[in-house]
Formats: structure tokens, sequence, C-alpha cells
């Protein structure tokens, strides 16, 4: 018996999904997309990724701009991960810290110096220095040195710290730019083609290659950087963060604002997910709803659905949309609720119409007014449960173009504002010029998470759609 | 067995169609008495159908006309709202048992939900408990209780018959009417169909309004035999006397046409076609095909003439008491 009726069944459904290759695949897919949004979900509450994302209190300072996924390094590149030295955690390795007090007076000599082993194939992106100092009136007096795998030592700068915590951006301070200049001078007996940026001539290989940036390579060894300075105060004291930020970052890499996409990327599934398979779910349900009350009672009621539908058919679906976010700030709900309302009334409806006034006439239909089964009743229980099984693979096959819609509204800048999601990514890269800069990752990884879903629902689709349509399986 | 449980008096019903108003139902009356099972024969499209429709109020969109007078069980129906009709009458005191009863199961549902159905709707039963009286109504019809859990194409025709006829049954109603109930069925499954018929309603006393057009199949379980032609009853007559001796003359061309086992005589027919609902011939409605018409048939439309114990028939030939034993 139950043999027999499993297939109406959702066990019986999901059994006989996993006899087609499709649904296998998209089945697995599916679980991997919903578990991949648990994970995410609770690993990274709404609240802080919004926090996240906005990058509130300066939460990424520390990671690299525009950095590659890790993995780019498994493909024959080898490119500098971020290398960071910090004074004050002690019993880091290649931090030296030694404060000592003059006698009779109230300063103090310290002397902080980094090392650290740099063996890549391309030079980092930025470095720089957060400094936490601890003073009363007088700011120390650094003396900031850098020293070189050969041995050579150059005086980058004298740097007074204007508060307690500053921060020192090697790369683009002027006064080590122009110490840097003169060095690279000294080396090459004349000013090089192209000026080096201060992280090239730090890092660069001391020869006739350091004359421009598309020769110079970086030199492999164990770098130095050291701070000497002098401190004023009983109580003074001075701690260093040395960032060398590399090329490389995460699993997905970041972007210009030096967020780590992978938090965006994950956010995306969720999102999709909810966009896509609430909006394709209700819009294709209320749409049935309509057509089968339009459909089964007939006259005014009928005329009425089918010309608002008509309406709503010649309605631009853009424009309206462009001009109701200019009006309203849009968010999940109401963006959802918005591209609901503008699709309900959609060619759908005709279609099943159709296919209600044909079931309308039939015995059974009849037979149940006969043995007084209410309008209502016979809507829920005789019409739709009918007409049901064909629209399944239709619903499941329209949620990734909902997820699609999601992206391309998002790439329009009509997205969620808040929260990230796979649109708004491609739009940020768009906006930046990804791939005129040559950062694929940005723009290909949410696509592929894009192509991905949609994958995983049209293979179910298609599997369903053998499963109701005896027709198109394969013998 | 005296009581009328269901009198219909000058009963109309006439459809709109493009061509013009279809008279399917001109003016019938007609009782039932409790017990009782009434034959109505006729040929396709005489409106045998549109008269059990009439009586159950399951009208189509395009109704011209629909009046007369309806008892069922000493209620006046034709006051009755569509919503009381709905409530109080439909499966209450009468219920119907369509024409191919293959079709007239939801095939989205089991069919004891689908016998339950009734119970739910009239007597807003909880689920389970409507599901055991439907076990109970399907084994009264000879179906395993098992059969609940199937869906309406793993039975065949025979079963879905029976399925339909136990949801007749579920509700306890005093009348059925059966519309061609074996129109479909093979002639064993017809047999058995009939048997059950015939058992249920020695057993429980029910008043079946059975529509057919075989008036073979009709001699099974009528009691009373009405020969519907054009809209119009022509003769009622009992079964005895029926098929002993016809009275009108369609009557008796209905009783030649039926082919006969043994004897060596040729099933007639009647020349002709089916009077046409919509342009009805005048006077007599069967007077083109009537062999023996005379003038005033052409002219007037005969009335109905009492032949005496409940005999009637609606043909000038007996204005004289012609025929009359």
């Amino acid at each position: 018996m139950s043999s027999e009726s499993y297939e109406f069944t959702i066990k019986g459904t999901i059994k006989e999904l996993l006899t087609y290759k499709s649904g296998i695949f998209g089945i697995a897919f599916f679980i991997l997309l919903v578990i991949l949004s648990f994970y995410t979900i609770v690993a990274l509450p709404y609240d802080q990724t919004i926090r996240l994302w906005r990058g509130e209190g300066g939460v990424w300072l520390e990671t690299p701009r525009t950095a590659q996924p890790y993995w780019v390094n498994y493909f024959g590149q080898n490119l500098p991960e971020t290398i960071k030295r910090d004074s004050s955690q002690s019993g880091q390795s290649g931090v030296i810290k030694i404060i000592t007090p003059i006698p009779d007076t109230n300063m103090k000599v310290a002397r902080i110096s980094f090392t650290f082993d740099f063996s890549y194939d391309s030079f980092p992106s930025e470095i720089n220095i957060f400094f936490s100092a601890k003073y009363n009136e007088n700011s120390p007096f650094l003396n900031i040195y850098w020293v070189k795998p050969d041995g050579n030592e150059i005086k980058l700068l004298t740097y007074i710290p204007r508060s307690q915590n500053d921060k020192l951006y090697l790369s683009i301070n002027p006064e080590v730019k122009s110490a840097l200049n003169l060095y690279v001078y000294n080396v090459l007996g004349g000013a090089p083609e192209s000026p080096l940026p201060p992280e090239y001539s730090l890092f660069a290989v001391e020869d006739a290659s350091m004359n421009s940036t598309s020769t110079a390579k970086p030199l492999k060894g164990t770098y130095k950087l050291y701070i000497d300075g002098t401190l004023f105060g009983e109580d003074s004291n001075i701690d260093a963060k040395l960032i060398v930020y590399g090329k490389v970052y995460g699993i997905a890499g970041t972007d210009n604002q030096r967020r780590d996409l992978t938090i965006g990327l994950l956010w995306g599934i969720p999102i999709a997910l909810a966009f896509g398979l609430t909006a394709s779910f209700v819009i294709t349900f209320l749409d049935l709803l309509l057509a089968t009350i339009s459909g089964y009672y007939g006259g005014k009621t009928d005329s009425l659905i089918q010309r608002i539908t008509e309406f709503y058919m010649i309605l631009p679906f853009l424009p309206v949309l462009i001009m109701i976010s200019t009006f309203y700030k849009l968010d999940l709900g109401v963006l959802l609720a918005v591209v609901i309302a503008l699709s309900i009334f959609g060619g759908g409806i005709k279609s099943t119409r159709a296919l209600v006034m044909q079931i309308k006439e039939y015995p059974y239909i009849e037979a149940a007014k006969a043995y007084g089964a209410s309008s209502k009743r016979i809507v829920f229980l005789y019409i739709i449960p009918k007409i049901l099984p064909p629209i399944i693979p239709t619903l499941i096959g329209a949620v990734p173009t909902f997820v699609f819609l999601e992206a391309a509204l998002a790439i329009l800048g009509l997205g969620i504002p808040n929260l990230p999601s796979w649109g708004k990514i491609i739009n940020d890269s768009f906006g930046n010029g990804a791939l005129y800069k040559g950062n694929y990752y940005w723009v290909l990884e949410p696509a592929f998470l894009l192509i991905f879903t949609s994958l995983a629902f049209s293979f179910i689709g298609f599997a369903l759609d053998k499963i109701v349509n005896p027709k198109l399986r394969e013998v | 067995m005296t009581e009328n449980i269901l009198t219909c008096k000058n009963l109309v019903l006439h459809y709109t169609a493009k061509k013009g108003v279809v008279k399917a139902v001109n003016g019938i009356s007609i009782s039932l008495l409790k017990g009782e099972s009434l034959a109505l024969v006729g040929e396709s499209g005489c409106g045998k159908t549109s008269l059990a429709k009439a009586i159950i109020r399951l009208l189509p969109r395009n109704i011209h006309t629909y009046n007369g007078e309806i008892l069922i069980d000493g209620q006046d129906t034709m006051k009755l709202s569509e919503k009381q009709f709905r409530e109080e009458i439909r499966w209450k005191k009468i219920s119907m048992i369509f024409q191919g009863a293959m079709n007239s199961l939801n095939p989205v549902l089991k069919v004891g939900y689908q016998v339950a159905e009734p119970l739910l709707i009239h007597e807003k039963m909880k689920k389970n408990e409507a599901l055991e009286r439907a076990k109970k109504a399907l084994s009264v019809v000879g179906i395993q209780e098992s059969f609940v859990e199937r869906y309406p194409f793993e039975l065949s025709g025979g079963m879905k018959q029976r399925v339909v006829t136990a949801m007749a049954l579920i509700t306890n109603p005093a009348i059925i009417i059966l519309d061609e109930p074996t129109s479909a069925l093979d002639v064993i499954t017809q047999a058995n169909i009939m048997n059950l018929l015939k058992r249920l309603k020695k057993e429980r006393g029910l008043s079946y309004f059975f529509i057919t057009h075989d008036i073979a199949l009709s001699s099974e379980l009528a009691d009373k035999i009405a020969v519907m032609y054009a809209g119009e009853i022509q003769e009622i007559a009992s079964a005895d006397i029926f098929y002993k001796k016809p009275a009108h003359p369609y009557s008796k061309k209905l009783m030649a046409s039926v082919p006969t086992l043994r004897t060596d005589k040729k099933p007639e027919f009647i020349v002709g076609s089916p009077a046409s609902l919509i342009n009805p011939p005048s006077g007599c409605k069967f007077h083109p095909r009537c062999p023996s018409a005379f003038d005033k048939c052409i002219k007037e439309t005969p009335p109905t003439f009492d032949l005496g114990s409940g005999h009637l028939a609606k043909c000038w030939l007996f204005e004289k008491g012609w025929g009359k034993e």
C-alpha cells in the first residue's frame, strides 16, 4: 500500500528525486547552501555583520586592501601574506622591546625591534606602524630604522607621535618617501626611471633592477625594523605594532575597503535563499490562488482579476521599482514586498486560469457541488491540488530568477543598503574597476555563488519536472 | 409505502443557448413513493439528466427558466435559498450518483477522505470519526476497509462505482438519484452493482430515482417506469403493466427496439431523429415519428390521460378511452 502511493508524499518525492542525477546534484547543492546559511546566521549574527560591513571602529585596519584569496598561491603564485609584529604582546617571536630608564633623569631609552622573514615573489601592498604611547607632557622622540637581509640599514625618519594612539603610514609618509628616494638614488647612482613606492624600495634587491617598478624584485631573507626612542616621564611607555600588508587574505580576499569578502559572500547565501524562495513561493501561490478564483468564479470577479493582470502586464517593472526606491528606504522586507506586489498579477495567471476553467467542468467538481461542498472547499481541496503538481517544478525553477533579480537590482543600486549581498559585492567591484585593475576574484566569487545557487534549484526543478511530466523521462 | 417522498409539479427547466431556448424539462409532474424506485427512461438528449439536476438543483450558469414545485419529504425546496438547500437537502435527504463514476471522484483525495467528504461538510464531523464511518460505508458496498488509503486511480471502474455509492449513502438520505450508474461498466460489473443497489434498497428502504436509457436494465430495479421524450413525461406505469403492455406509441417503439435473446425477432428502430429541444414540434412532440399520429396530434398538445391504477399516458389515442382494458 505505502509503496504504491509513496510518490505522493514528500519523502516519496525526495526518494524519487534521488533516482535522477540532476536530482542528486540539486539536493546536494541545496543542502550545502542551507547548511552554510545556518552556519552564517549562527557564526556571524546580523547586528555584528552590519557593524563589520560598515567597518565601524576601524575593524579592518589590519587587513590588506583588495587582497586576493590566499588559495591563489596554490596555483603557482607566491604572493605575500600579511605579517604582524606587536610589541605589546610579550613572547611573540621576532619582537624585542627594551626600556631602560636613564639614571638621574625622568627619561627612558626605548628600543623596539621587529624581525621577520620575507620569502615571497611579490612586494607587500602597504606598511603601517600603529603606536600606543603613554606619556604625560612630551611625546616620545623616536628614530625608525630599516635593516635589509643584506645588512644595509636605512634611517627612515624621526617621528614624534602626536597622540597616544598614532598611526604611521610608512607607505605614504612624505618623510619616509624622501629618505627612501635618496637611498635609491645612492644605490643606483642616479634617479630611477620611475619613482619607486616605499614598499618597493624597502624590499627590492639592490641592483639595476631597482630602476623601475616593473623590474624590481623583492629580496628574500630576514628583515628588521627597529625603533630607538627617548621617552619622557616616570611612567611613560611605548608599544608599536608593525603590519606588513600582504596581497592575499582569507578564503575570499578583501575589497577596496579592506573588508573580508567571506562575510559578504556568506551573508549573501541566506539573503539569496530567503529572497528567491520567498518571492518564488509567495508569487507562485498567490498567482495560483488568483487564477483559480478568477477561473472558478468567473463573471465580474474574473473580469476584474483579468483586467488588473493586463494592467500589470504593461506596467514597466524597473522604472516603478526605481520610483519606489527613491521615495522609500528599501530593506529586504520592502524590496520583497515590492517585487511580490509587482509580480503577482503576472502572465502565469492567464495560463493557470485556462487550466482552471477546464477543470471546473469535470464531473468530480459537479459531484462535489452536489454533495454540498462550498466554493471555497472546491477551490482549495479540489482544484488547487489538481493543478499544483505541474506548478511545483516551475516554482522551484523560478527561484534562480528571483535570486538573479535581487543581484541585478543590487547592481543597479536598488539593493538592500545595509546588508552585504552578492549583487552588492558585484556592484562594489564594478564601482571600483575591479576588472580593469585585474581583481577578477572580486567579481567571480559572487558570480560563482549566484550560478551555484541557480544550478541547485534548476537541477531540482529539472528532476521534479521529469517526475510530474513522465513524458520527459529518458527511456 | 403510500407516502410521497418526492413530488414534482409542473417542473420547468429551460437553458439559454446561442440558437435559442433549450426546453430540457418542460412542465414535468412526477412523484416517488417512499421505498419505491422509479426508472426514468428515454433517448439521449431528452432531458433525463436535466430533470435530475433540476430536482437536486445543480444548475448550470445559462438558466433561462427554472420554476415549478418540488416537494422533498414534504418540504418545498423551491422556497429554500441556495445555502439552505445545500445544507439541508443535498445529501441529507437526497443524494446523487453521477453518470460516469470514474470521473466523479476527486483524483487528489484518498478514497476514504472522499467518502467522508459529505460527513465533513454536512455534519462537521472530526476527520478520524468521519474516516471510521467511511470505512463502514465502504464495507457496506463491498470494498475492503484498507482501501481508504488508496487514490481513485488505483481502483477499477466497478470499485469506483461502489465508492461513489458509498459516498451517496453515507449521510443516510431517503432518496438517491442514480444517473446512468452503470453506463460505463461491463455487464458482469453492471449486474454486481445492480445487485448491490437492490440489496441496499431492501436493507435501508431507499427510494431510487433511476435514470437510464437501457430499458432492459431498468426492469431489474424499477417499481415504476417513466418514459421521457423531448422534455416531457410521455407515460408512467408500474413496471408490471409497462413491460407487458406499454400504452404510448413511443413506449411501444422503445420496447420493440430491445433485442431479445431467444426469439427470432429483429429489433425495431424509430424512424427520424429525436425532437429538437430548441424548436420542438407542434402538438404532440412525438408526432413526426409516431406511426399512429393523426391530425389532432399535430395541432394540439395532448394532456395526460389516466388509464387507471396509476397508469398515465400523454397521447390523444386515449382521449376517448381507447386502448383501455
